[in-house]
């Protein structure tokens, strides 16, 4: 597979029109998908993931060859869906565990709580609705690592620390994000 | 289910992306576009820029010898006044003053032997 993407790749820096669609073809659903959980826009990823691919081919020439061209073109889909947080205003990487608003020490050790008696199609809107107030910190690795295809290291790779750094910030993510629910149907238990 | 069963099952059914279907094609020939529109450029801008360096080069290189003809003048003329003053005015002073200088630097050199010395005597 890396030696069909390095050819794809020098294919590509030949101008051959039929390889950059190719490539196009190849990594669009997964840059797409990227894109999509970083930003939780769906209106915007089109333009995203065609601004993706103009760097990716601007950026091509420079390519360190050893490196995997997957990981690389969604690093650079991982940046321009930063980027565009940052220019809307809506980047919240910055802030510290004490601003995530929830007590891990506080989850119960077992998952057979009152809380599993939620329907699935609830806890789907429930895990949407609380990933999205996740620090960015914490909610990327998360949403990244819930996409096929992305192990701990490409995520690694994408936003730039180790993979075992990626698997504790995982964890602390599904934590903060049971923390998070749990609290809501605790709420809705009272009422 | 289990509630963590359920949060994984939850994060795995988020949806993923699926490009419109000429989208690969359309990214394609935008890109080849460009790359010809970028062609026709390296021509012109191999000029351009040899023009800006060597204009840049020639506006270095005047200013340079400027300074460098404006430092060597002053540099000479400072040299000139020095030895003047040297020759005029230090050497007179210092010929007159040589033998009262002279004492003051014994002299001195005495005090400081003396004081250096008085600490190991004692």
């Amino acid at each position: 597979l890396d030696r069909d993407e390095r050819g794809l790749a020098r294919r590509c820096l030949q101008r051959d029109e039929d390889a950059c669609a190719e490539l196009v073809q190849q990594f669009a659903p997964m840059v797409g998908t990227v894109i999509w959980r970083a930003t939780g826009d769906h209106q915007i990823v089109e333009d995203l993931a065609q601004e993706t691919f103009l760097r990716v081919f601007r950026g091509l020439p420079y390519f360190d060859a050893r490196a995997k061209l997957s990981t690389w073109i969604y690093t650079i889909a991982h940046r321009v869906a930063i980027d565009h947080l940052r220019q809307a205003g809506r980047w919240r990487g910055a802030l510290s565990d004490d601003d995530a608003g929830v007590r891990l020490d506080t989850l119960p050790v077992d998952g057979t709580s009152p809380e599993s008696l939620v329907e699935q199609d609830e806890m789907n809107q429930l895990v949407r609705e609380h990933l999205a107030q996740l620090p960015d910190k914490y909610r990327l690795p998360l949403t990244y690592a819930a996409i096929d295809g992305l192990d701990h290291d490409v995520i690694g790779a994408m936003i730039g620390v180790q993979a075992g750094s990626v698997k504790t910030l995982v964890f602390r993510a599904r934590q903060m994000l049971k923390a998070r629910i749990m609290a809501t149907l605790t709420a809705r238990c009272r009422m | 289910l289990k509630f963590d069963d359920q949060l994984d099952e939850a994060l795995r059914r988020m949806p993923a992306w699926i490009p419109p279907a000429c989208f690969a094609k359309r990214v394609a020939s935008r890109v080849a576009t460009r790359d010809r529109s970028v062609d026709l450029m390296p021509h012109m801008r191999f000029w351009i820029s040899a023009t800006l360096q060597g204009t840049l080069a020639a506006a270095i290189g005047y200013l340079g010898s400027t300074i460098v003809s404006w430092g060597a003048t002053s540099v000479s003329a400072a040299a000139r006044v020095a030895v003047d003053e040297y020759l005029h005015v230090v050497l007179p002073w210092s010929s007159a003053q040589a033998l009262s200088f002279a004492w003051m630097c014994a002299g001195l050199s005495l005090l400081i032997a003396c004081m250096s010395t008085r600490r190991p005597l004692a």
